[in-house]
């Protein structure tokens, strides 16, 4: 066994399950919407693509079971439960993934009560659930093996287990074959979407077809792992056999795929030098032909190396083909692109990585990987049989329990204390206000106002104000609306400050004003006292031409946005002069807000 | 912006405050469940709790024990803990980032209390890290960590009294870059060094005391390990 690869994969695995962990608990709390990268018009992303990948590498399965029960081919019968636990891990994966991916995800249960018979989803459901507990049936007698369950209460549920076999499996075979194709069947109804490369009438039957090929080639690879990580048996000859098995299925599924191509005439698109053809010929040559042309030399199949290669091209040659039709290649309107989040990615690597460690966990503990369990038990009272002493306390495996514990408690701290530091702004605080640059009023006599270019302009008589605000204020009437001023400028424009249509503005600049003012020693000329924001004095303190209005704090950071600033500068004179001079409607909306039918733009892009 | 703000408002700092704020839930924890263990083992159920605790409390003003050797140290380690927890919460411009930031918020001290507290606890900690240096037994006996701890504590409380003063001849936002860069890394690593007794102290004496129970039959075995299967009669 080797400890440290273990360890390490252990630990990474641990790594990427507690980043999903943040993950899950902001899309769970947050929404799609702030964690993800989809929109209305690219609802589908990484998450569905990775959930087709996950049903695929758990063919295995039912092909084993289909092979050992129905066919009689005994002789792979040693391969069979890591095959029923791969597929059982996959499909726990795409349930789980599922869950992240429903809007309403606590509404999963919903096509249990109403049964839409037209829906291809409908059937995905009923075929998941029932395959899944078909899965748990097939496995449950590995997990009763354990001298845990040596009562005999699980005993006698082992024994029912074993004579339900049988029918387990058929309806096993039954389902999945319903569940893989009609998977594919889901892109049918696509056609406008999915590009004529991969979109196939016969979509359910590559479907079903590439995961046969997938199934056994993830068997194969698995073997390897096990061979490295546990020391378990290689058994080359049988693996060959499957590889064998893998290859012809995968000619068969590339025989349907390509003359489907040449019925439709659709295979010139696929040497057409586009980036859907490169991926297109990379999968059915890399990932297709390659492979199955080398299965099917002996001399390959003996070689672990060769077999291995294959079964990787193999597998990659499936998953490219469900996640281009997935995702890859998916028509998408323009101006809607799609990039999966950070936040996707870390989940879709998270859930297989969870489903990896209960891989780890049951390789480890329960008669997996052979039918003699890796680990050897012991009756009770010999439980340090092979070389640890017997001990009470300090024993190797408290220590190493302990030891473990603070291992993996320190990753996770580190694990979620990254995803939660760098998760993007938009997923925790929500979405973010639109940057609205105001653009400057336009005019002299009149100036045309209209901050955010919507073309609804207020005409503003600024000569006319001049004259009456001259009349009563003399000199101070431009600083009634002018009421702080640039450093050497007289009657800066509102849209200097107020740079933002619809939020804030910062304005105060503190590094300016120490450099100015001669470093450290200049604190004490604003700050009264402590150095704190809240001590600072007023502008107009130094800055003479600088004017406060009635009712505005001594000092702000921050200008209020444009439509604000300008509504309430107005707004306020105005209410001010209607009860004074008794004009009525003089604080109304129209009274700015009315529409000289000249001014107005036809065809305006925004007009309401 | 000044680089400093950018900074304090960067995922960076969130990084170091999450690493500060569950290492040390996960240090508490650990030695909660260690001890939980400990306990089963050793099938002792009475734990003394009135008395550790009041061990616990005494053991927080070295001053009851100054009769013994070096009161000098005892003074200054108790002035050193004493200025970081009251002036590192009590501050103006520190309440003032948790109220906006957390939406708590409490009374600051005054200013020139603090400074005062400041200088005493920097004369503390000086005087600490020359004891170190200085004291035969201290020296043989501390390590890197312990030289640089402390290294960088006093870089925090300097940086962050001289950017309040007015008379300070270094650049005001090149000392906050300073403060803020050693400020983060001290929270970044607390929990993994001997600065996690800020939260482990209540525990140490109860941790002490499971330690020390042993399991019955527990010094056969012992023997049994040194001495092989037979044992010798001690």
């Amino acid at each position: 066994m080797d400890k440290i690869a273990l360890q390490r994969l252990r630990d990474l695995l641990w790594f990427l399950v507690m980043a999903g962990l943040v993950a899950a608990s902001v899309r769970f709390t947050r929404g799609l919407g702030a964690t993800t990268g989809l929109n209305d018009a690219a609802p589908w992303g990484l998450w569905i693509a990775v959930k087709l990948g996950f049903v695929a590498l758990a063919g295995g399965g039912f092909t084993l079971a289909g092979l050992v029960y129905v066919f009689r081919l005994e002789s792979l019968r040693p391969m069979l439960r890591r095959a029923i636990l791969i597929a059982l891990l996959g499909y726990a994966s795409f349930i789980v993934s599922l869950l992240f991916d429903l809007g309403l995800p606590w509404h999963i249960y919903m096509p249990i009560l109403n049964w839409q018979h037209h829906s291809v989803m409908f059937e995905i459901a009923w075929c998941v659930m029932l395959y899944f507990s078909v899965l748990g049936l097939e496995f449950m007698p590995v997990i009763l093996e354990h001298p845990w369950f040596a009562r005999p209460f699980f005993k006698n549920i082992y024994h029912l287990l074993h004579r339900a076999t049988i029918p387990l499996v058929i309806a096993g075979i039954v389902l999945s074959t319903l569940h893989q194709s009609s998977l594919g069947a889901l892109f049918l109804i696509m056609p406008h979407r999915v590009h004529p490369l991969w979109y196939s009438a016969w979509i359910p039957v590559l479907f079903f077809t590439s995961a046969i090929a997938a199934g056994l080639f993830a068997l194969i690879v698995e073997s390897f792992v096990a061979q490295r990580l546990f020391s378990s048996r290689l058994r080359l000859s049988l693996l060959g056999r499957l590889g064998n098995a893998g290859a012809w299925v995968l000619w068969v599924y590339l025989g349907i795929r390509l003359g489907d191509l040449v019925v439709r005439g659709v295979l010139p698109a696929g040497l057409d030098g586009s980036w859907q053809s490169l991926i297109f010929v990379g999968e059915i040559v890399i990932g297709g032909m390659l492979p199955a042309m080398l299965l099917l030399l002996p001399g390959v199949r003996a070689n672990r190396y060769g077999l291995l290669t294959c079964a990787i091209l193999g597998i990659f040659g499936v998953l490219s083909q469900r996640m281009s039709l997935s995702m890859f290649t998916q028509w998408r309107p323009p101006g809607a692109p799609y990039f999966p989040s950070a936040f996707e990615i870390i989940i879709a690597l998270a859930i297989p990585a969870a489903a990896g460690l209960v891989y780890l966990l049951f390789a480890e503990n329960l008669p997996v990987l052979s039918h003699a369990p890796e680990r050897q038990y012991s009756a009770p009272g010999l439980q340090h049989a092979a070389g640890a002493r017997p001990s009470q306390y300090g024993s190797l495996f408290q220590r190493n329990r302990a030891h473990g514990l603070q291992r993996s408690s320190g990753l996770a701290v580190v694990a979620i204390a990254l995803t939660a530091a760098f998760a993007p702004a938009r997923s925790i605080q929500g979405a973010q206000l639109p940057t609205s640059p105001v653009s400057p009023a336009r005019g002299w006599e009149s100036l045309a106002i209209d901050g955010n270019r919507r073309d609804r302009l207020v005409i503003f008589p600024h000569t006319d104000h001049q004259q009456r605000l001259a009349n009563e204020l003399g000199e101070r009437a431009c600083q009634v609306c002018h009421h702080l001023d640039l450093p050497g400028d007289r009657a800066t424009a509102c849209s200097a400050c107020h740079q933002e249509n619809d939020s804030p503005t910062r304005i105060f600049d503190h590094t300016l004003h120490t450099r100015q003012l001669g470093g450290n020693a200049a604190c004490q000329q604003c700050h009264l006292g402590e150095h704190r924001a809240q001590t600072a004095a007023a502008c107009a303190a130094c800055h003479e031409n600088m004017s406060s209005m009635a009712g505005e704090k001594p000092f702000q950071y921050f200008a209020p946005s444009y439509q604000q600033a300008l509504h309430g500068r107005c707004l306020a004179c105005h209410q001010e002069r209607q009860a004074a001079a008794d004009i009525p409607d003089l604080a109304s909306c129209s009274v700015c807000h009315f529409k000289p039918a000249e001014l107005q733009r036809s065809n305006a892009p925004h007009h309401q | 912006m000044p680089a400093w703000v950018t900074l304090a408002k960067s995922p960076l700092s969130r990084f170091a405050m999450l690493l500060f704020a569950l290492g040390l839930l996960r240090l508490v924890l650990l030695s909660v469940w260690e001890m939980h263990a400990a306990l089963y083992r050793t099938h002792r159920r009475e734990i003394p709790l009135t008395r550790l605790l009041i061990e616990s409390l005494a053991w927080l003003f070295p001053m009851t024990r100054l009769y013994r050797a070096r009161a000098g140290y005892s003074l200054a380690s108790f002035t050193f803990h004493l200025g970081i927890l009251i002036v590192t919460p009590f501050l103006g411009n520190h309440v003032d980032l948790f109220r906006d930031h957390f939406g708590l918020a409490w009374p600051a001290l005054l200013k020139p209390v603090l400074d005062i507290l400041t200088l005493l606890t920097l004369a503390a900690g000086a005087y600490l890290l020359l004891s170190r240096v200085y004291n035969r037994a201290s020296r043989k006996l501390s390590n890197t960590p312990d030289y640089l701890l402390l290294a960088l504590i006093l870089c925090i409380f300097c940086s962050g009294f001289l950017s309040g003063q007015s008379w300070n001849p270094i650049p005001y936002d090149g000392l906050m870059l300073l403060h803020i860069i050693s400020g983060m890394l001290l929270l970044a690593i607390i929990p993994f060094t001997k600065i996690a007794h800020c939260v482990l102290y209540p525990l140490v004496r109860l941790g002490t005391f499971v330690a020390w129970q042993f399991p019955p039959q527990a010094g056969k075995e012992v023997v049994q390990r040194l001495h092989g299967s037979e044992g010798r009669r001690i």
